[in-house]
């Protein structure tokens, strides 16, 4: 069973390499930290671990950076981690990126069959229905044998695309209306990894060399008013900086408290990625960030 | 005579009559499967009501907006003039509240209304409200935990008119003045209570009171141990994978922290705010004294059960397990405050 062979590789590894802790669930389907051989029993995988663990990765890993009191860069310990296949994608981001490094970090990787939200019985979480990235993309060990994939489908995409542009924008208009703004899409992706975020009012990075001016001149994209344009701009402002990020893990979509289909959003940009640069995020290791391959033979007709 | 029957069948008529002289808020499932209050004639019409579940959304909203007006002003020269918001004092009802809800109701009144100042945008709101609330008879699912708040599925404080559900009907009955005037004006639709609806209505609210298959609790003890439990590493160690997103204050029909801001259009907005956001308690100095996620998290769980028992005299919490619900990490505050040491 894979709970066997993730408890024996978190316990080893946390012995061998020194592990800080190993990131995973616990057998109820919720994060769970394991800093002990103790703790390292209680982890465990079932079909209600839905969340993607790699934010706590990099919250780990960053609370450890820094320098010391003389100045030398401080000794991060590695931690380790359970991933799925659309977590491990994430993860992959992240190292391309080079937020974390790959000696930090111990991967233990789940091939997995989808997941489901554990207050609402077994159905499976619509992004699992279909999906092409079951099987970890970056790993030290498999828990289990591989599985077989599905085929990308953006049938519905094309189906927001086909709208006329009344009806798109009253479609999205509605989505955007019952968003609360309460930032949990956000918080909880795993590319969103930036200390301070343009997008949101809550959370600004004030430390105390920051002076008058610079608070008083801070540009304020978004209001704190929850209403159409504000929430519209919060959505839309974030694609841009998803573009050849986002790997779809659709963690966004699962946290939404008021249900709102947003993986529909990265699915498009995920698709137009595709379409207009030939690239998919996280598709190899050590693969450029989209951003930085910009070469003059790129297709701009979205400009004019 | 103050207890009525009101047949499920003429629900749609009574709300429709209602709906003549206030505005009506009913409990609805909107597209995404969740459900929430709208407005009936405005988003919402009288059919679609939901009366047999705990709302997934509460209704604090409707008392108290998630983005509000405070007032205008303009700038000319060299003279300011301010233009106050005008105070929504329309009739309303919000019809299908769960006992819980009405209760938070009370609270958000003691935090608004109750002390030295008043807030009168709240207050011009809340004067015209009446709530219709329809009683548990147990946990309306498996978050809830109202008794251990000093609740019961079958409480009937915060709301004007109760009604419990007797199979074919609901047997109502009028709790407060408003309660008993709405009801004579809804005479039409309304008949006289079998004894035998009587016996099922008390069997309702015995059932209730014996507060049997719930199975999330807090003790008395567990919420004794918060006094020596602050320091606790236990704070850090749940908090670690709190994501601080607002969903369990947004959702919670207790919490009324905001924010005022001015904004373009020369607006002064009130918004929620969320003591999980990092800027909640951040000084003009930069100093920010709760910075850590445990610090914040546990600040929440203190206030709902500890500094308000202190300060109001009643827990600020109300046992509608929402939190617990819609966390999406999972964290749960009877958990919590049951597993602290």
């Amino acid at each position: 069973m894979s709970d066997e062979i993730i408890r024996a590789e978190a316990k080893k590894a946390l012995r061998d390499r020194g592990l800080k802790c190993v990131i995973g669930w616990s057998a109820d389907g919720t994060p769970f930290f394991a800093e002990t051989e103790e703790d390292i029993e209680k982890l465990s995988f079932n079909k209600f671990c839905a969340n993607n663990l790699v934010p706590y990765l990099t919250q780990e890993i960053r609370s450890q950076r820094g320098k010391t009191r003389d100045g030398k860069e401080k000794i991060v310990k590695p931690v380790g981690i359970v991933v799925k296949g659309c977590d491990s994608k994430a993860l992959l981001l992240l190292l391309n990126e080079n937020i974390l490094s790959r000696k930090e970090v111990f991967i233990i990787g789940i091939p997995c069959t989808g997941v489901a939200d554990r207050h609402a019985g077994g159905a499976l979480y619509r992004k699992c229905i279909k999906c092409a990235m079951r099987n970890p993309a970056v790993y030290d060990v498999l828990a289990s044998e591989k599985v077989q994939e599905d085929t990308k489908d953006y049938s519905e995409i094309e189906a927001i695309e086909k709208m006329p542009a009344e009806e798109r924008w009253k479609f999205w208009k509605d989505i955007f209306a019952d968003c609360i703004r309460c930032h949990a899409c956000k918080r909880s992706c795993p590319v969103c990894y930036c200390d301070e975020c343009l997008l949101d009012p809550t959370d600004i990075a004030i430390k105390p060399d920051t002076t008058a001016e610079e608070k008083a001149h801070r540009p304020r994209w978004v209001e704190r008013s929850v209403n159409i344009p504000e929430n519209l701009v919060y959505h839309l402002a974030r694609l841009p900086h998803l573009t050849g990020r986002c790997v779809d893990c659709g963690e966004c979509e699962r946290v939404c408290p008021q249900r709102l289909p947003l993986r529909l959003l990265t699915a498009k940009l995920e698709k137009d990625v595709k379409e207009i640069f030939n690239y998919e995020a996280a598709s190899e290791e050590g693969q450029k960030p989209l951003i930085a391959m910009s070469c003059m033979e790129d297709d701009n007709g979205f400009i004019m | 005579m103050n207890k009525y029957i009101l047949k499920k069948e003429k629900v749609t008529d009574a709300l429709n009559t209602l709906g003549n002289a206030s505005v009506v808020y009913i409990p609805v499932k909107n597209k995404r499967g969740l459900v929430e209050y709208r407005e009936l004639g405005k988003n919402a019409s009288a059919a679609d009501v939901r009366l047999d579940c705990k709302p997934d959304v509460p209704p604090k909203g409707i008392l108290f907006p998630q983005t509000e007006v405070l007032f205008t002003f303009k700038k000319m020269g060299g003279k300011i003039t301010v233009t106050p918001a005008r105070p929504d004092d329309r009739e309303k009802v919000i019809f299908g509240a769960r006992p819980c809800d009405a209760i938070a109701i009370t609270l958000m009144d003691r935090v608004f209304c109750g002390g030295k100042f008043t807030d009168s945008y709240y207050k011009a709101r809340r004067e015209k409200v009446t709530i219709f609330t329809i009683a548990c008879d147990g946990p309306a699912d498996s978050k809830c935990f109202c008794p251990s708040t000093g609740g019961s599925p079958a409480a009937t404080d915060g709301s004007d008119v109760m009604m419990y559900d007797v199979d074919d009907s609901y047997y109502a009955e009028g709790i407060t003045d408003k309660g008993r005037k709405i009801l004579e004006a809804l005479k039409g639709h309304l008949g006289k209570p079998t004894p035998e609806q009587e016996k099922r209505k008390d069997e309702i609210i015995k059932k209730a009171e014996s507060a049997e298959g719930f199975t999330r609790k807090i003790t008395e003890e567990s919420i004794g141990r918060l006094d020596s439990s602050f320091d606790s590493k236990y704070w850090d160690d749940i908090a670690r994978r709190c994501l601080s997103c607002g969903a369990c204050t947004y959702y919670c029909p207790t919490c009324h922290c905001f924010d005022i801001n001015d904004e373009p259009g020369s607006k002064r907005v009130r918004t929620w705010d969320s003591c999980q956001f990092s800027n909640f308690t951040m000084h003009t100095s930069a100093h920010n004294p709760r910075t850590g996620k445990g610090q914040k998290l546990r600040n929440r769980y203190y206030h709902k059960f500890k500094y308000s028992k202190e300060n109001i005299g009643r827990y600020l919490c109300v046992g509608c397990g929402r939190c617990i619900a819609l966390c999406p990490a999972g964290l749960d505050i009877t958990k919590a405050i049951s597993e602290v040491k």
